[in-house]
């Protein structure tokens, strides 16, 4: 028995996306049968390299063997007259040359044909809803299963799986189209892709850093393909702003769930960062502003402030100010308000301010969040843990709990400073 | 690939002279005939006509008007031969009722031969 040693998580993760969209164009968007496929190759993998050793290109070869167990399958069905063929993949089978070196030809096709791209516009199609396409996404782009994407869109593990198959049987038997779409509509969609893939990123940022980290390199790796087919302000601004948020990881660590008021800086990535705002000030040169060069702008303030202390709050509130503009929303006035508690406005005075947004935020935890720092700094310590309650309760996600729960203990040992020296 | 294009509005909606609507509608069907898209299509008299037929243990049940009551009626449809679902949509959105009512498009189920 030959010794090998791969790493079948990380390659999976890796290479899954890729092969996924790749035979699933080939069949015409056939998208369960392409996983099933897939699947069946991971588990003659393992017998094989068991036996064999590890293959050059290992992922040429679970695309290669996936593609014949495909095609096995679409034969089968066509013979029982379950279904018309009409994808690319029986076409080329047809064609003897076809056969001669397939690894290198799946090797090949892989690294020249990305299909990621088409994978995200097809289950990104305006005919989906918009939870089963981001339960598609967090799926076949981040690999995760039932379990795990339910409790990040706070449903069951059997209405995520219904979803999913649903949506899949759509794509097929409605034909939305697998591709990337052309000039006019990939004007007018590429917007929401851009969205789907800032939230898919966003999603990555509650998970335990095991799950998190492929979905972190794929949502920037298809930014990136995106920014290539077509590119626009808000796209560079959106990979400006990921980039940031992942220059504040500390070096090989996890740490999204501390407040920035805690973090580290000297652990910040300063090159990233740099990066990151040198593309910001290409797109704002474009002159075509939009959310999302704003939401960047904030976002490289934070990140370029020496520290929290000495955090630039009146542009901040100056940019949150223009966001309000494009976006008169609650979620971006609290954030302003807050701003301008940060750069000394008088505590009561933002606190009534805050309060005026309680019809459209009472169901955030964040809206809590907020009032639980205002009424701490009023002193104000039953109120507080009022707050600090409501806030717990309305959040999900376990990392958002656990940094506000690291703030009232925070606040608890400040408290405690306070009754010692008096 | 086949598609039919339901179409459904609310058929007690007078929106101006039926005149106007039928050359809208004559309009669009030479377009898609023109286009090589057409397989068929016609228009329905109104859901006051309509009669609902149901076999129960072996019994013919029948009752007057359309099965479900609905705020819009369905009152005609098309049927697309289409490359993709973008297609069918593309064609679908250009209906003149699509303005005011809906049109619901649906794969046609491949059957043999």
């Amino acid at each position: 028995m030959a010794s090998y040693s791969v790493n079948w998580r990380d390659l999976l993760n890796d290479e899954s996306p890729q092969i996924i969209a790749y035979l699933s164009r080939q069949c015409g968007g056939d998208i369960a049968s392409a996983e099933d496929a897939l699947q069946e190759a991971t588990l003659q993998a393992y017998e094989h390299w068991a036996e064999n050793g590890l293959p050059e290109k290992p992922a040429a070869w679970l695309c290669h063997v996936a593609r014949c167990r495909l095609l096995d399958k679409l034969r089968q069905d066509s013979r029982d007259g379950h279904r018309f063929i009409d994808g690319e993949l029986l076409a080329s089978a047809v064609d003897p040359s076809g056969f001669i070196s397939e690894q290198d030809i799946a090797a090949e096709s892989l690294e020249n044909n990305d299909q990621r791209l088409a994978l995200i516009f097809c289950c990104c199609h305006p005919a989906i809803d918009e939870t089963s396409q981001l339960a598609l996404l967090l799926q076949l782009i981040g690999g995760l299963n039932y379990r795990e994407i339910a409790s990040q869109l706070l449903l069951s593990a059997d209405v995520v799986q219904r979803r999913l198959s649903r949506a899949k049987k759509k794509i097929k038997e409605a034909k939305i189209p697998f591709e990337v779409p052309e000039q006019e509509q990939l004007y007018s969609r590429q917007g929401h892709v851009r969205s789907m893939i800032y939230l898919m990123f966003n999603h990555s940022m509650e998970m335990t850093a095991e799950q998190a980290e492929p979905l972190l390199r794929q949502s920037i790796d298809l930014l990136l393909l995106l920014r290539k087919t077509v590119d626009s302000p808000e796209s560079m601004a959106l990979h400006a702003l990921l980039m940031s948020v992942m220059a504040r990881r500390a070096v090989g660590t996890y740490e999204f769930g501390l407040a920035l008021s805690e973090q580290d800086r000297s652990q910040w990535d300063t090159v990233a960062i740099r990066q990151a705002d040198s593309l910001l000030q290409q797109a704002l040169m474009l002159q075509q502003l939009g959310p999302l060069q704003l939401q960047a702008a904030i976002h490289l303030l934070h990140s370029q402030s020496p520290s929290w202390e000495e955090t630039d709050w009146q542009q901040i509130v100056s940019l949150y100010d223009l966001l309000i503009k494009m976006q008169p929303s609650a979620l971006p006035r609290l954030n302003k308000y807050m701003a301008q508690f940060y750069s000394g406005a008088d505590a009561q005075e933002i606190m009534d301010k805050v309060n005026g947004l309680t019809p459209e935020l009472e169901n955030y935890s964040a809206f809590y969040g907020a009032k639980m720092i205002l009424l701490l700094e009023l002193a104000d310590f039953s109120l507080a843990e009022t707050a600090y309650q409501h806030a717990l309760e309305l959040e999900t996600a376990p990392r958002q709990r656990e940094l506000l729960t690291q703030n009232w203990q925070k606040a608890q040992l400040n408290r405690k400073d306070l009754h010692l020296s008096q | 690939m086949q598609y039919i294009a339901l179409i459904y509005s609310d058929e007690t909606f007078d929106d101006g002279p039926i005149e106007e609507l039928l050359a809208e509608y004559q309009e669009f069907t030479d377009k898609v005939t023109a286009a090589g898209v057409m397989r068929g299509g016609d228009a329905l008299e109104l859901t006051s006509t309509a009669t609902t037929v149901r076999m129960r243990d072996g019994e013919l049940l029948l009752s007057d008007g359309p099965f479900a009551e609905t705020k819009e009626q369905l009152g005609g449809y098309y049927l697309f031969e289409c490359v993709d679902l973008d297609e069918a949509v593309y064609w679908a959105k250009q209906i003149p009722s699509a303005k005011y009512g809906s049109i619901e498009v649906r794969p046609i189920m491949p059957t043999d031969g």
